[in-house]
């Protein structure tokens, strides 16, 4: 009897089951459909406008952090001169969520018609879904829009030759930063060798510092070292390729020597022994450091703004390796955002012109009041000029700046790099590494694994 | 179930008892239907899913894989893994949350003034999302700036300690996250027991204070076997409220270090939503769901809870 | 016939209470701290400073709309409990067809169907029926959710309402909508005053409905709000506090105010 009452339940259950898997399937066609009916419509080409979209509105999706007081200030601006409305709406503040909503949207009339990226990797799986409008014809009608920004930074989003994304907020490169009070107490300079770092961890640990304060909570921040060891050892260059899919890059010699010199600072206790406990978000990491029981933390360039105190804190590149076959200068971190465009935005002409915004100097300035550096050819001359800055924010950023333009190669973070839904698994790699789950050659495997997937 | 339905059947043979007034089966349906429509319809869509590869985006519709992400779970060591850290969870949950709620709850049933101030005060935990009890206890663990520094200081601790590395090994970052679960759903449950105690007749303890029984003794053979049924309920609310938890292991540790703390729900977000392939991710969700809902059908069943479904004739 | 205090007990509460404290006062002292100040301090510190700034800052960033939204959303999903759940209470407690023992099982099962694994198709459905990012949309999902929890603490509940009311009504001849609206909704304040507070709470702390269903700024609750202060790069620790101790407040005054109520619910809940 008990068999017979389950099996009732269970047969309810399947035949609602199905009955919402048919509602879905219907649904989903019939929203497809839709949106191909415009494609006839003159604009720019790749151009299928929904008319279900709200009218004489066009919506920007942006990151609900702090930075996004400069997308609201742009979009009041524009507002004054255009019939077709800017709406920012503040999305998620982490960036996974922050995807998730774009990517459940996109081609609804809900979607955004401007929305954020991370890079290429990101934005594949819409390419695929053919859902990001072509940003050529926007270019060619103004120029600038590809011409204000770094080239290094502008092509990151360009995809079989077409452009998907205008750079947008700030260049986030990755660097040392240091605490000068503990280094002057220890005597030190700020290390600019490998083997100079490595002798300097034993004579922090001595004055009962923490060498190298790390957030390994995040499992993120361990990345950047393999990222910067790996630029030193085989160059950027070689890393793209490891990170496109070549397998020999991840086997090399380099590859493991790379693996040894990280493993060699570890187990000189260089992170402190509890460095999986600490978190980035929760002040953890930045806290030490401002605090002095820290002496050196690799981070981004976000990092002078988290800090918050710049009294003692100092900044360099990271350490040269000798022997490595790195060139000199060559950078890790994240490039920038992107503006990404939906292909079936109703109204191209407003996007466009409000895409100008990025590089107008009122734009450059509030990013630049934020901390960040806009990855635009003349930030440079904003930040010299400009009368709100302090003396020490314009040495960070005149330092940033300098950094990535001198810079031969700047290789995206790793978990930028690799496909969307190995992001997760490179980080997870580096942080097993770091706490000894996995030694050398599981790393290799596994960034050998990561980087195979489609 | 078979039981009652005997009596139930041998109640309406007796013909004595009225039905009338009895509301009938359209009653529930309002109700019924709504949770259907935004929860079971959902749910399907999910199983189905589990059939398909996607990625979230519906441009791009799902496509029917049949069974690939059914026969990756199997081998998934990740996902065995992440059962066993949900089981873990959940033995700690129920082995500190119910002694702990049942005692301090009987004791908050006293008639006492300062008690019921006293109980006030316990529930306080339960009025902050979990989110927020999150972050609140994510900067006390820091082993810098937390409370491991300060014991270190108080204490004269050697640098490295068994409280400087709580979320760095799995042992004390399960242990940390069932502390939390403690923390913050006990009062919950506390306030049901209390509530419970509070029902349980004065003339009980009365005849068995005549009969000389201690406290000791008038709680194992009184309180105890009265809240028998507050007991299943309260564990039933706790099991499956750490079986589907996420919000705790999304903030604290992302499932670390190295997936020691990842339970199913985070492991279906990190594999589905994170990872952005929500076919695998549907998969796992229905895994977590069959056995949700086992384990609690398996304690109904136990503990006769589902007797309580009927009327109460039948008692 | 009372006994001696029983201090073994009384310790244990103590310190059981001391254990529920401590996180409290860490973070109301730290809400009304500068950030410089605990950062210095750390957690356990005693409290050397009295700022508003945090709060200030809260609500410089919209966290007065915000809690509105919330307040709205809570209101919301409490009308459509309460007007939902007592009739399917009800039927299950004194229906006595087979398939109100479905819908008990049915609501077991809902009880282990997590948020998150159904936002994907549920951001579908709320999109279709043109709800997405309203209110409406938030209310709808939230409250649905809440359901098989307060049907089974209502009903516990209900089950204590003796067999001989319900005979006596009956033999005056009252229907099922008599008998409910005489004998059970009275008898039954206390455990619908519990699956008040239960449905609040749950709406209260709703994070992921909300974060998928809304899109616009001026629909955000009180708990995306807080997302606010966790920038996605640093965080302000006392002003997180001090958005932390705001959603407490209201949701404490509605405990204060329905305490008796809710305790007199609970009370149902394990039956006898």
């Amino acid at each position: 009897m008990k068999n017979t009452r389950a099996q009732r339940v269970l047969t309810l259950g399947l035949s609602i089951a199905l009955a919402g898997t048919v509602a879905a399937c219907g649904s989903s066609d019939s929203g497809t459909s839709d949106e191909g009916s415009g494609s006839t419509a003159s604009g720019p080409a790749g151009w299928r406008p929904n008319d279900s979209r709200p009218e004489n509105e066009i919506h920007v999706l942006v990151l609900g952090d702090a930075a996004a007081s400069a997308e609201k200030a742009a979009a009041d601006r524009f507002n004054k001169t255009s019939d077709v409305k800017v709406v920012i709406d503040t999305g998620a503040t982490a960036g996974a969520e922050y995807n998730t909503t774009v990517r459940t949207q996109i081609g609804t009339p809900n979607a955004p018609d401007i929305f954020m990226s991370w890079g290429a990797a990101g934005i594949a799986p819409l390419l695929k879904a053919k859902a990001l409008l072509p940003l050529d014809d926007f270019i060619k009608e103004d120029p600038k829009l590809k011409s204000m920004f770094v080239p290094s930074v502008f092509d990151e989003e360009v995809v079989d030759g077409k452009s998907y994304g205008i750079p947008m907020r700030g260049v986030a490169p990755e660097f040392m930063y240091y605490n000068k009070k503990v280094l002057d107490k220890a005597g030190l300079k700020p290390a600019t060798t490998w083997d100079e770092l490595m002798s300097q961890v034993q004579t922090l640990k001595g004055q009962n510092v923490i060498p190298i304060g790390l957030a390994g909570a995040d499992k993120w921040p361990q990345q950047i070292w393999f990222q910067y060891v790996y630029a030193r050892e085989i160059g950027n260059d070689q890393v793209a390729k490891g990170l496109a899919g070549d397998a020999s890059v991840w086997e090399s010699d380099g590859s493991k020597k790379a693996l040894a010199d990280i493993r060699s600072l570890i187990d000189a206790g260089a992170f402190g022994q509890n460095f999986a406990s600490v978190s980035y978000g929760g002040d953890g990491s930045a806290a030490l450091l401002r605090s002095g029981k820290s002496a050196y933390e690799l981070m981004g360039s976000w990092h002078y703004a988290t800090v918050g105190d710049a009294k003692d804190l100092g900044w360099t590149t990271f350490p040269t390796i000798s022997g490595g076959a790195g060139q000199e200068g060559e950078i890790v971190g994240n490039l920038s955002n992107y503006y990404n465009v939906s292909a079936d935005t109703r109204y191209p002409d407003t996007v466009r012109d409000f895409l100008k915004e990025l590089y107008s100097p009122d734009f450059q300035k509030a990013e630049l009041a934020l901390g960040n550096l806009p990855p635009t050819t003349d930030a440079a001359q904003f930040v010299n000029s400009s009368k709100k800055l302090d003396a020490s924010t314009k040495d960070h950023l005149t330092f940033v700046s300098g950094l990535v333009n001198d810079a031969p190669t700047f290789q995206l973070s790793w978990d930028q790099t690799v496909p969307a839904s190995q992001q997760v698994a490179s980080q997870d790699a580096a942080a097993d590494f770091f706490n000894g789950a996995i030694d050398a050659d599981g790393f290799i495997k596994k960034m050998v694994q990561i980087t195979s997937s489609k | 179930m078979h039981r009652l339905r005997t009596t139930e059947r041998a109640g309406t043979k007796r013909g004595g008892r009225p039905s009338a007034g009895r509301p009938n089966f359209v009653w529930s349906l309002p109700a019924l239907l709504f949770f259907a429509f935004f929860s079971v319809v959902p749910l399907a869509v999910a199983i189905y899913l589990s059939f398909t590869s996607y990625q979230g985006i519906p441009l791009l519709p799902p496509e029917w894989i049949g069974l690939q992400n059914w026969d990756r779970l199997l081998t998934d060591e990740g996902l065995h893994k992440a059962i066993y850290v949900t089981v873990a969870l959940i033995v700690l949950a129920v082995v500190t949350q119910v002694p702990i709620s049942l005692l301090i709850g009987v004791w908050a049933a006293g008639p006492q003034r300062n008690r019921a101030v006293v109980a006030a005060l316990y529930f306080i935990p339960l009025l902050m999302s979990t989110a927020a009890i999150t972050v609140l206890f994510a900067s006390l663990v820091d082993p810098n700036f937390g409370i491991p520094a300060t014991l270190r200081e108080i204490f004269n601790l050697p640098v490295d300690n068994v409280f400087s590395n709580l979320l760095g090994n799995s042992t004390t970052a399960l242990g940390v996250i069932a502390f939390i679960y403690l923390w913050g759903s006990s009062p919950l449950h506390t306030l049901i027991y209390q509530a419970g105690a509070r029902n349980i007749p004065e003339v009980l303890y009365q005849a068995a204070a005549i009969d000389g029984a201690g406290r000791v003794r008038q709680f194992v053979s009184i309180t105890v076997p009265m809240l028998r049924n507050t007991m299943v309920t309260s564990t039933l609310i706790m099991v499956v409220g750490t079986f589907t938890s996420f919000d705790i292991i999304l903030l604290l540790t992302r499932g670390g270090p190295s997936g020691g703390t990842s339970n199913l729900p985070y492991y279906m977000y990190d594999q589905g939503i994170a990872a952005l392939d929500f076919g695998y991710g549907s998969a796992v969700a229905t895994i977590l769901i069959v056995i949700a809902t086992a384990t609690s059908a398996v304690m109904v069943k136990a503990t006769g809870y589902d007797k309580m479904a009927g009327t109460q004739e039948g008692i | 016939m009372r006994q001696r205090p029983n201090y073994l007990a009384g310790a244990f509460a103590g310190l059981w209470l001391l254990i529920i404290l401590l996180p409290i006062y860490i973070m109301v002292r730290a809400a009304f701290e500068s950030r410089a100040t605990y950062s210095e301090n750390g957690p356990l510190g005693l409290p050397t400073e009295f700022t508003l700034e945090n709060f200030r800052y809260a609500f410089d960033n919209g966290f007065g709309r915000y809690m509105l939204n919330t307040g709205i959303v809570t209101l919301g999903t409490v009308l459509i409990v309460v007007v939902l759940v007592p009739p399917l209470a009800f039927a299950l407690v004194r229906g006595q067809s087979r398939w109100t023992r479905v819908s008990f099982q049915s609501m077991l099962f809902g009880l282990a169907i997590p948020a998150q694994v159904v936002v994907i198709p549920l951001n579908f459905l709320i999109t279709k029926v043109g709800l997405y990012d309203t209110l409406i949309g938030v209310i709808l999902p939230t409250a649905a959710f809440t359901i098989p929890l307060t049907t089974l603490v209502l009903s516990s509940s209900m089950r204590e309402i003796g067999n001989e009311l319900y005979e006596a009504m009956a033999l005056d001849g009252a229907g099922p909508v008599r008998s409910f609206l005489r004998l059970v909704l009275p008898l039954s304040k206390g455990g619908i005053a519990t699956i008040v507070i239960f449905a609040a709470l749950q709406a209260w702390n709703n994070y992921l409905l909300p974060l998928t269903l809304t899109r616009s700024d001026d629909l955000r609750v009180a708990t995306l709000g807080l997302g606010i202060f966790r920038q996605e790069y640093s965080l302000n620790i006392p002003g997180i506090m001090a958005a932390i101790l705001l959603t407490v407040i209201p949701i404490l005054l509605l405990y204060i105010f329905a305490r008796r109520a809710l305790v007199r619910g609970l009370m149902g809940v394990g039956g006898k």
